[in-house]
């Protein structure tokens, strides 16, 4: 589902250089990596809002430069790690501009959307915060419903920004068990990254780890050691 | 999606309001005309009657000045609210409005008589409040917080009635008058034969707003995310400035400066409507703005036999108390 | 050296002001008979011992506002924001007792315009924003502005220089000779005291010629005057002195009811549904109709737009600067356009047809 070639990231100069990898559909992949590191680097290099210093990466086999702007939204979609600070926005309104690059030209919604919509606030299992204000909502909530708006972009690729950061124990669990459930029931591929190690070994997930001393991305394996994993990203 | 019961009732309501105080606009006045004269001027307008004049060349030009600057205004500070991401902007704080009096000024003060025409004028102060629209634009991507903008607006504003201050005092006494006069912000300037224009501006404008509700929809969430939705940012940006100059243009060109209708009205609708779908921000935005404009200009009407009031000076007296509140309610 | 002058000047006047103004060393004796003004109500002049002393009288209430001791023995450096003075100083002939003047584009006389020139005479500008130090530095001792019943900035600093800051209330006079009669007190100001009293009833004679052709007319044309600043029309009252000429030269003022001197507020819907049939506008305050459509568009609906609308000449300065003093040339104007059945050898003066 995404395919690296020989892929150099960074905002001006070269700050990660991106192991050759191919992460498949199905799985739910832990970016771990020290702060400053350059994980978010590579989560916006893959969603297309910052381009490749050189080489390439693959989504859905096509070349990342080469995805049209318009059809980006419905490849890859991103939860930032803010959620918007808005008032009076509703969690279905919230929801349903996922669809936008779905949706004609004054964003109606047909029944194919709301289809889509009620099936997936369902699957999160979220249905009894509509009709509530995106504002009102607690981190848990506004985590899920985060989710929620990029399921219904309905794209192969989903990449999470620090999802679990601002979460409680049962929060963080509830988010991550949803994520995973959603990588396999759905076969997405889904990249989140994450400070938490002890959560994300929990997890049994494969890893891409940042290995702070030569400056690389890895893909690592679910059965790594937790000792392996520290010295990689964090010595 | 969709829109509520209550919200619908709400717009139902407006739109039912509109009418009414229309005709209560048109029959308050010095002079008392009957409700037949009004209707007979409306339907069967006869010259020779004098009633009849007042009614269609100054309080129907009146009532329609009214109503369309209170839907511009609001509209426009509707839109530029989303772009900037701000509930604290709006035409006339960001300065739109002078950069706008700035062209109309510099062109009557250099006494070509093409710029001293309606067309020179609509010209120049579209040109005016796009070009102000750009450098707030720019001030935007600089700053990080909402008051900071806001304040920039001001100084910009500040800065540009000093300026014109200075050209008044540099320039010969009649064109002075005649600048001095448009300055003063009237509804009352226009005439039957200019209302087709400004009509048809605005409602390209109003309509311009309509076509881009989308885009206005996702980008309440952020540049950032409508970016990643897949909304062409600095297209978006450009055409809400653009829709900004030619209302915001077209009112100041002939009603001149009126104050804070544009960031108050948006902010009362969202209080009242408890929604972020731009469809029913900007339907509402538009009948409250035409609304609220009518309701002081009844009143200006009433207390016209004890004192001659400006439009401008209303406005300001409601408008500005109503941005402290919401600026109170910001930063607490 | 030039400095060391003006300081010792401003002690001096400082000690000289000092005398005046403690009672127990007044030194003005009115004498028994007061210098009679016949027309005018807003100044009282009273011969003392010394001079002159001036009372300047409220308009709205008559009262004494403020009085002023003008001693005959004293050169008067003159600085007058007020048009009507300047007019008045011009007929006198002593333009080079004026130093100081208000904007230079409102002055018409050339005498003053070349003193401008070679900046004998210089701009003070608006009241409102006039430089203090300009004044003492200028050797003024004595400052006129228009009076719109706020204080002059400054005034009571400039007094202790002994700079007498005097409010001129002309426009608020009833009488248009009333408000030609100030020229009294520029005569005493500029030592021609018997030329200006000459001169004012000569004006005083030539008024009441040409008020008693008008004694004869039968037919009265209504008539409107003043214009729309803002939303806002502003006419002369019914008791000015402009409602005064209008009545003198035969006209019915539209507004004559209304009270006071000072200027009526209307909007242009009232304007319009008075107004619709007026015969004539006077002083619509622009010489060309675009001009006044710009400003105002609804005037077209006026009858008298049309037709007979007049506007004083292109060069508004000159009937700001001679209209006070030439009350008479100006009802001879208003005359002519009210009754152009009466025929006169001569042009219009101030007058112009607005076209």
């Amino acid at each position: 589902m995404i395919r690296t070639e020989d892929l150099k990231i960074g905002y001006h100069s070269p700050l990660l250089q991106v192991e050759n990898f191919t992460l498949q559909k199905g799985e739910l992949y832990f970016l771990i990596g020290k702060n400053g590191s350059g994980k978010s680097t590579f989560l916006k290099t893959i969603s297309g809002q910052l381009s490749p210093i050189s080489g390439r990466a693959f989504l859905n086999e096509k070349l990342s430069t080469e995805i049209p702007f318009r059809d980006l939204p419905k490849t890859v979609s991103f939860v930032s790690s803010h959620f918007p600070i808005v008032d009076f926005l509703k969690v279905e309104d919230f929801i349903a501009l996922g669809r936008n690059s779905h949706t004609s030209y004054f964003g109606k919604l047909q029944a194919s959307d709301s289809q889509v919509i009620n099936s997936t606030i369902k699957r999160l299992q979220i249905s009894h915060l509509i009709g509530r204000f995106t504002s009102e909502l607690s981190d848990g909530e506004k985590q899920l419903v985060a989710i929620a708006k990029a399921l219904v972009q309905e794209t192969p690729i989903i990449l999470l920004d620090e999802p679990t950061a601002f979460l409680d124990y049962s929060n963080k669990t509830l988010v991550l068990e949803t994520l995973k459930r959603i990588s396999v029931e759905m076969e997405k591929c889904i990249i989140l990254s994450s400070h938490d190690l002890d959560m994300s070994l929990e997890m049994n997930c494969p890893f891409l780890v940042v290995n702070f001393q030569e400056k690389s991305l890895q893909l690592i394996d679910s059965s790594v050691s937790k000792q392996d994993l520290l010295r990689i990203a964090f010595e | 999606m969709g829109i509520t019961k209550k919200n619908s009732t709400i717009l139902i309501a407006l739109l039912i309001c509109i009418p009414v105080f229309a005709l209560i606009h048109l029959s308050v006045g010095q002079i008392d005309i009957s409700f037949q004269e009004i209707w007979r001027a409306l339907t069967n307008y006869d010259e020779h009657f004098v009633n009849e004049i007042i009614v269609s060349e100054i309080r129907i030009p009146r009532l329609s000045m009214a109503l369309l600057a209170g839907a511009s205004l609001s509209v426009v500070g509707l839109l530029m609210q989303t772009l900037f991401n701000n509930p604290l902007a709006g035409p006339y704080v960001l300065g739109i409005n002078s950069g706008s009096s700035l062209f109309v000024a510099l062109s009557i003060m250099t006494g070509v008589p093409f710029f001293a025409s309606d067309f020179g004028i609509i010209a120049n102060a579209l040109v005016g409040a796009f070009l102000f629209g750009l450098i707030i634009l720019f001030f935007s991507r600089l700053v990080r917080t909402q008051v900071a903008l806001l304040l920039i607006g001001l100084m910009l504003g500040a800065f540009i009635s000093a300026f014109v201050s200075f050209l008044q005092s540099a320039s010969d006494a009649q064109e002075l008058k005649v600048f001095t006069l448009w300055a003063l912000g009237s509804l009352q300037k226009v005439e039957s034969a200019q209302l087709p224009i400004i009509i048809l501006v605005s409602f390209i404008g109003m309509a311009g707003a309509f076509l881009i509700i989308k885009p206005l929809n996702i980008l309440v969430l952020g540049e950032n995310e409508a970016k990643l939705l897949g909304v062409n940012i600095k297209r978006v940006r450009l055409i809400i400035i653009s829709i900004t100059a030619i209302l915001t243009g077209i009112i100041t060109a002939f009603c001149g400066p009126i104050a804070f209708v544009g960031l108050a009205v948006p902010n009362l609708v969202r209080i009242l409507f408890k929604t972020q779908q731009h469809f029913i921000l900007i339907s509402a935005s538009l009948l409250m703005g035409a609304l609220f404009i009518l309701i002081c200009d009844i009143v200006i009407q009433l207390l016209e036999p004890h004192f001659l009031l400006p439009i401008n000076v209303l406005t300001s007296i409601i408008g500005a108390p109503m941005v402290i509140l919401f600026i109170l309610k910001r930063l607490k | 050296m030039s400095k060391l002058l003006v300081l010792f000047l401003i002690v001096a006047t400082l000690f000289s002001c000092k005398r005046t103004e403690k009672p127990c060393c007044a030194i003005d004796v009115p004498f028994e008979e007061p210098l009679l003004i016949d027309y005018a109500s807003n100044f009282e002049l009273i011969k003392t011992n010394v001079g002159y002393s001036l009372e300047i009288l409220n308009p709205e209430n008559g009262e004494i506002e403020k009085t002023y001791s003008l001693k005959s023995n004293t050169e008067y450096k003159i600085i007058s924001l007020s048009a009507t003075l300047n007019g008045m100083i011009s007929i006198l002939n002593e333009q080079n007792k004026l130093i100081g003047i208000g904007k230079e584009h409102f002055i018409y006389d050339t005498l003053i315009l070349d003193n401008l020139q070679k900046e004998y005479t210089q701009p003070f500008g608006d009241e409102t924003n006039i430089s203090l130090e300009k004044i003492i530095a200028s050797n003024a001792n004595i400052v006129f502005y228009n009076g719109f019943g706020d204080k002059f900035p400054n005034e009571d600093k400039l007094a202790k220089l002994g700079i007498a800051v005097i409010p001129i209330y002309d426009w608020r006079e009833n009488h248009p000779l009333g408000k030609a009669e100030w020229i009294k007190l520029v005569g005493i100001i500029t030592g021609k005291e018997e030329e200006a009293k000459a001169y004012f009833s000569s004006v005083v004679e030539e008024y009441d010629r040409i008020l008693a052709i008008t004694d004869t007319i039968s037919h009265q044309p209504t008539t409107l005057a003043g214009s729309m600043f803002g939303d806002i029309w502003f006419a002369p009252g019914g008791d000015s002195y402009f409602a005064t000429l209008l009545k003198d030269a035969g006209a019915n003022y539209i507004y004559s009811d209304t009270k006071g001197t000072a200027s009526q507020e209307f909007s242009m819907e009232r304007i319009l549904k008075d107004n619709i049939a007026t015969d004539f506008w006077i002083n619509p305050t622009l010489p060309t109709k675009s001009k006044l459509l710009d400003v105002n568009p609804k005037a077209k609906y006026l009858n008298a737009f049309n037709n007979n609308s007049y506007c004083y000449s292109a060069k508004m300065s000159k009937f700001w600067e001679q209209s006070a003093a030439m009350p008479h040339l100006v009802l001879r104007d208003l005359v002519q356009i009210f009754h152009p059945e009466i025929e006169f050898d001569e042009e219009l003066y101030f007058y112009q047809k607005v076209d």
